[in-house]
């Protein structure tokens, strides 16, 4: 039972409460998951601490090559902000895709960490991104990658009873550097994808100097594709070039079968062309941006 | 002046809009309890041991009802119970509580709490002891001998009720006289209505014992007959009525499926307090009626020139752990799956059978969904192995006028010839098999599927109705009908057929629906039916209405009654000259001791409504994904009494249909337990999902129907799964025999004929 609904002012007063409770007492920011979990009584609390007010975890700034969201900061302000989709357009196509136009309203990125499903669609391209976040409780600011923010289905080093993510921060991507994010999913909201895929790549002198590639939900967190990056390296990006990746991508890939959401066989046989169109949309980004020579 | 063929505003529509109107789930009443459902985690057991002591001591716990202490009566949960025809006895296989469950969400017990929230938590403390059986989910599987016995049954096993059999001249002789003939079989899944408002009652009693039941029945009438014969208490002390908006049907609420309004009714006895039962939505989706599934098989056979001669049709449904509609909804698959083309001989055998899943019964198009996809998809093979276009297939065997057909009602219109070439020519359909597609990995096609319906249950079920207009004292009019308003719009329609035919202003009636206390009997409003049905009865009512008026008017003013008529708002004689206006007369008769009543008593006939649908869609051979991207929906609708009704609710059937073939169904793993229980889990097609869809009316004027209307309801949903499918095996040039067209079945159909892109 909820006893107490805190409507934070600032950082330190959310971490005062979260610190009195000792356990009792949780973050809340959209709470498009939490409160579903409450009421089935899978998670359970007795003070809830908003964090959309406090004022330095709102919006979303572009500051001196990085990109910083704030905690607070919703899909839908994300998915629409005009500089993010102009600079940053696959993150802002994987923030449009969570959920419902509804969701999208009040769920955040850092809810989306914290909740550490491993499919969720933002996070998979902060991955792809390489984003970190930076978390704050009793100890001091610390700074970590999204990737390593993971432990399990559910469950982060994010500790949503003791600490609070203040902001998600990434470099922004360079002229000759492109992003994508590709979800294969059976409606058009509403629907955990079968697949989807975050892709980063950089390239000089016409060939793929690196790749970052994201997928889920292939293991318990998103995976990065190791061995198609790895492949990738030095190549020139062309049509076999990401289809040998793709097909690479399965190698670091143990989906499970989920009755709804698709069958461990479908989900490795679509892997490939969808990591293919990924980098294939990366590059096309590259070449739009006259990131190409 | 008239309202008939005019988009008039929607009397409902501020109530819908605002929100202001009020559905069960808003209702509430001093001193209210609330009541919750415990339900079976096992899909077979016998319940051994069912101890309620330690619930029963929970604060603010009122009453825990189970098998043991409340009544035993057999039943049905759909209203067939009530309205069988006399040749066929309904099967009664239902308690409100069983000591046996046979599927995962079956009722077990309820409780009746001060709150719902005490109510949740002291179901915990019920502690049941079950002893398991063995369980079986598949049709065909459970007609094996070795299948557990879900129910008695005597047609063979786990059969619920009769074999239904439709012979129309010897088949075998029609397989004879044909050149061609193609066969196969397809299989169907489960789907779910997935409607608004989700299953539930408040009821309560008074001092004389009487009991009241605010539901969200398609049916207040036979739910309150259903009620009656489940509690043992006589017809007049139940009310059942909408309060009186029910969010939604689709044929799930045509009785009282899934039990929401015999449990609160139960728990209001007992308590002597009112209940409010409202089920969350994983309980709609678990434990509510469900579409069939089953296995539909197809023979067809054709002389060279592509003349039909023989249309043999076998079907085996799934009707889950209870049978509900599960004999007329086979037969209803096979009549109606039968009569769209004028075949010489047909042959129907069809049937549903019993398994441990939830049960399944009414739902928008009552088996013609599954009939059409697969009738539909063997004429398309046809016309492949003939060589004849699809369209010009059907063209050439399409029931007209006259034709003989194994139904007991003629064919008296048909639009369905105007349909098809309307059909065609908006979807492009000479563009079929050249459509490219911009991205090499996809694939374009266009299919078709026609079917033909009806227009009101009867000869499956009885069907009778009965309207009364009755006229304030000012002249404003009243309609009171029983079939209620769940969302089609009936309401509205009603009164422009009462006040077109009365001659007074559409602005002039009200309507009271829905209400067993209130209005005459209906058997309420489903099978596309209230329009038809209903409308004819209120034809009938303002027919009376009119003639008590100007036969009082005639005496009044001593004019012949041949002389005088009603329009507009005014008596006026032949001439045109106005004798007084309606609304005087009123006042007039009033202080002269005189009410104007019509009273409309009829058994309708019935009339096919006819449609043809069309599709256009792309496969994407590297992930399976079907996208549908138009639908054209012509429909021969008899009249438009509303055309913007109409067009809504073919827009909203295809839409329906289009989540029927390419993405909706329930599946059940192997421990019975169902995997889709919420609209997450469920794949119900949402707004941005929606393909662009373009609605044709075909007006062929029924001789039967009132201003020539038929009906439409359910109409839109049945072709569109087979306009898919045969667009989709136009565009891959596999034929698919499974629906729905979901990405992961299109992967290994695509995968298995090489045509899958990795």
């Amino acid at each position: 039972m909820i006893r107490e609904y805190v409507l934070s002012k600032t950082i330190e007063e959310a971490v005062g409460i979260l610190t009195k409770n000792n356990g009792n007492a949780m973050v809340v920011s959209g709470g498009t998951d939490l409160a579903v979990d409450l009421r089935s009584e899978s998670v359970k609390t007795e003070v809830l601490v908003d964090v959309t007010r406090i004022e330095g975890l709102k919006g979303i700034t572009f500051d001196d090559g990085d990109v910083i969201i704030g905690a607070s900061a919703t899909m839908s302000e994300i998915s629409t902000d005009e500089r993010i989709k102009t600079s940053v357009s696959s993150l802002a196509k994987a923030a449009g895709s969570v959920g419902s136009v509804q969701i999208r309203n009040v769920a955040t990125m850092a809810g989306n960490i914290v909740k550490a499903q491993p499919v969720a669609d933002s996070s998979v391209m902060l991955v792809a991104l390489g984003a970190e976040i930076t978390i704050r409780g009793t100890h001091e600011l610390k700074d970590i990658l999204v990737q390593d923010a993971y432990i399990t289905v559910g469950k982060s080093v994010v500790d949503p009873r003791k600490e609070i993510i203040t902001k998600i921060k990434f470099k922004k991507p360079q002229k000759n550097q492109g992003t994508s994010f590709v979800r294969l999913s059976q409606r058009k909201a509403l629907a955990t994808p079968v697949i989807n895929v975050g892709a980063m790549v950089s390239v000089k002198d016409n060939t793929i100097e690196w790749a970052r590639i994201a997928m889920a939900p292939v293991d318990v967190k998103p995976v990065r594709a190791t061995e198609a990056e790895n492949f990738l390296i030095g190549k020139i990006p062309t049509e076999n070039v990401f289809k040998e990746a793709g097909s690479l991508a399965v190698n670091n890939a143990k989906p499970v079968t989920h009755l709804v959401w698709g069958s461990k066989e479908y989900k490795l046989a679509v892997l490939p062309s969808l990591v293919a169109r990924s980098l294939q949309e990366a590059i096309d980004e590259i070449e739009t941006k006259g990131g190409m020579s | 002046m008239k309202s008939v063929g005019k988009s008039v505003k929607r009397l409902d529509a501020i109530d819908k809009v605002t929100g202001i109107g009020t559905f069960t789930t808003d209702f509430t009443l001093p001193g209210m309890l609330f009541g919750k459902v415990l339900r079976s985690p096992h899909p077979h057991a016998r319940i051994a041991k069912i101890d309620t002591s330690r619930a029963e001591k929970f604060p603010g716990v009122k009453v825990v009802l189970t098998h043991k202490n409340t009544p035993k009566n057999l039943f049905n949960t759909s209203a067939t119970m009530t309205f069988t025809v006399p040749q066929m006895k309904p099967v009664l296989d239902q308690r409100i509580f069983d000591d046996r469950v046979r599927y995962v969400g079956d009722e077990v017990a309820a409780i009746a709490a001060t709150s719902e929230a005490i109510a949740k938590e002291a179901l915990k403390l019920i502690d049941v002891e079950y002893e398991l059986l063995p369980a079986v989910y598949d049709p065909l599987l459970a007609m094996e001998d070795s299948a557990p016995a879900i129910h008695h049954s005597h047609a063979g096993k786990n059969i619920p009720g009769d074999i239904v059999r439709i012979p129309f001249n010897s088949v075998e002789e029609g397989f004879k006289s044909s050149d061609v003939i193609v066969e196969s079989t397809f299989k169907l899944q489960v789907q779910k209505h997935a409607q608004l408002e989700t299953q539930a009652a408040v009821a309560s009693v008074d001092g004389k014992g009487n009991l009241t039941v605010w539901c969200t029945t398609q049916t207040p009438h036979p739910t309150k007959m259903i009620l009656s014969a489940a509690l043992g208490i006589p017809n007049n002390k139940i009310r059942v009525l909408n309060p009186p908006y029910a969010g939604g049907g689709f044929g799930v609420r045509i009785g009282c499926s899934a039990k929401a309004e015999p449990i609160a009714a139960v728990l209001a006895l007992a308590t002597q307090k009112p209940v409010k039962v409202v089920y969350s939505r994983e309980e709609d989706f678990i434990a509510s009626d469900t579409r069939h599934s089953g296995y539909v098989a197809v023979k067809l056979g054709a002389k060279k020139d592509g003349t039909f001669q023989a249309l043999d049709v076998k079907a085996t449904l799934n009707t889950g752990a209870y049978c509900s509609f599960g004999v007329e909804t086979p037969g209803v698959l096979g009549a109606m799956g039968l009569a769209a083309y004028n075949v010489p001989h047909r042959n129907y055998y069809g049937h549903s059978v019993y398994t441990n899943i939830t049960p399944a019964g009414a739902f928008r198009g009552f088996g013609a969904p599954q009939g059409t996809s697969s009738i539909e998809s063997v004429v398309d093979m046809m016309a492949e192995k003939l060589g004849i276009d699809p369209v010009e297939l059907r063209l050439k065997n399409i029931m007209k006028v006259g034709d003989p057909w194994h139904l007991p009602f003629e064919c008296k219109s048909t639009g369905m010839a105007e349909c098809v070439k309307e059909g065609a020519k908006k979807i492009g359909w000479e563009s079929r098999g050249k459509l490219k597609s911009d991205d090499p990995n996809k694939r374009r096609g266009i299919g078709m599927g026609i079917a033909a319906w009806v227009s009101n249950s009867w000869p499956f079920c009885v069907d009778y109705d009965n309207a009364y207009l009755s006229m304030h004292q000012d002249g404003s009019l009243q309609l009171s009908v029983g079939a209620p308003e769940i969302g089609c719009g009936s309401g509205t329609s009603l009164a422009q057929l009462a006040a077109d035919t009365l001659g007074v202003p559409f602005e002039a009636i009200d309507v009271t629906q829905g209400d067993t206390a209130m209005t005459p009997f209906s058997i309420g409003s489903h099978a596309s039916r209230t329009l038809y049905a209903t409308g004819t009865a209120v034809v009938a009512a303002a027919e009376n209405l009119k003639q008590e008026i100007l036969k009082y008017a005639a005496e009044t003013f001593d004019i012949p009654l041949d002389n005088l008529d009603i329009v507009g708002a005014n008596i006026v004689k032949v001439d045109n000259t106005v004798v007084i206006s309606v609304n005087d007369l009123a006042v007039k008769a009033h202080l002269l001791d005189r009410q104007f009543i019509g009273v409309g008593q009829t058994i309708p006939s019935n009339a096919s409504p006819m449609q043809a649908h069309f599709a256009e869609v792309e496969v994407d051979l590297t992930t399976g994904k079907v996208d549908v991207i138009k639908i054209v929906a012509a429909h021969d609708v008899g009249k438009a009494i509303n055309p913007a009704i109409v067009e809504g609710q073919i827009e909203g059937g295809a839409l329906m249909g289009v989540g029927y073939a390419i993405s909706e169904e329930v599946v059940y793993d192997d421990k019975g337990k169902q995997q889709n229980y919420n609209y997450h889990y469920y794949l119900l097609p949402t707004a941005a999902d929606r393909p662009e869809i373009e609605a044709i009316i075909v007006e062929s004027n029924d001789p039967t129907g009132p201003f020539g209307a038929k009906g439409v309801g359910e109409t839109g949903m049945i072709p569109t799964g087979a306009a898919i499918l045969n667009a989709v095996t136009n565009a891959i040039g596999v034929r698919p025999k499974e629906l729905p067209l979901s990405g992961e079945k299109m992967f290994k159909l695509l995968k298995e004929n090489n045509l899958f892109v990795s």
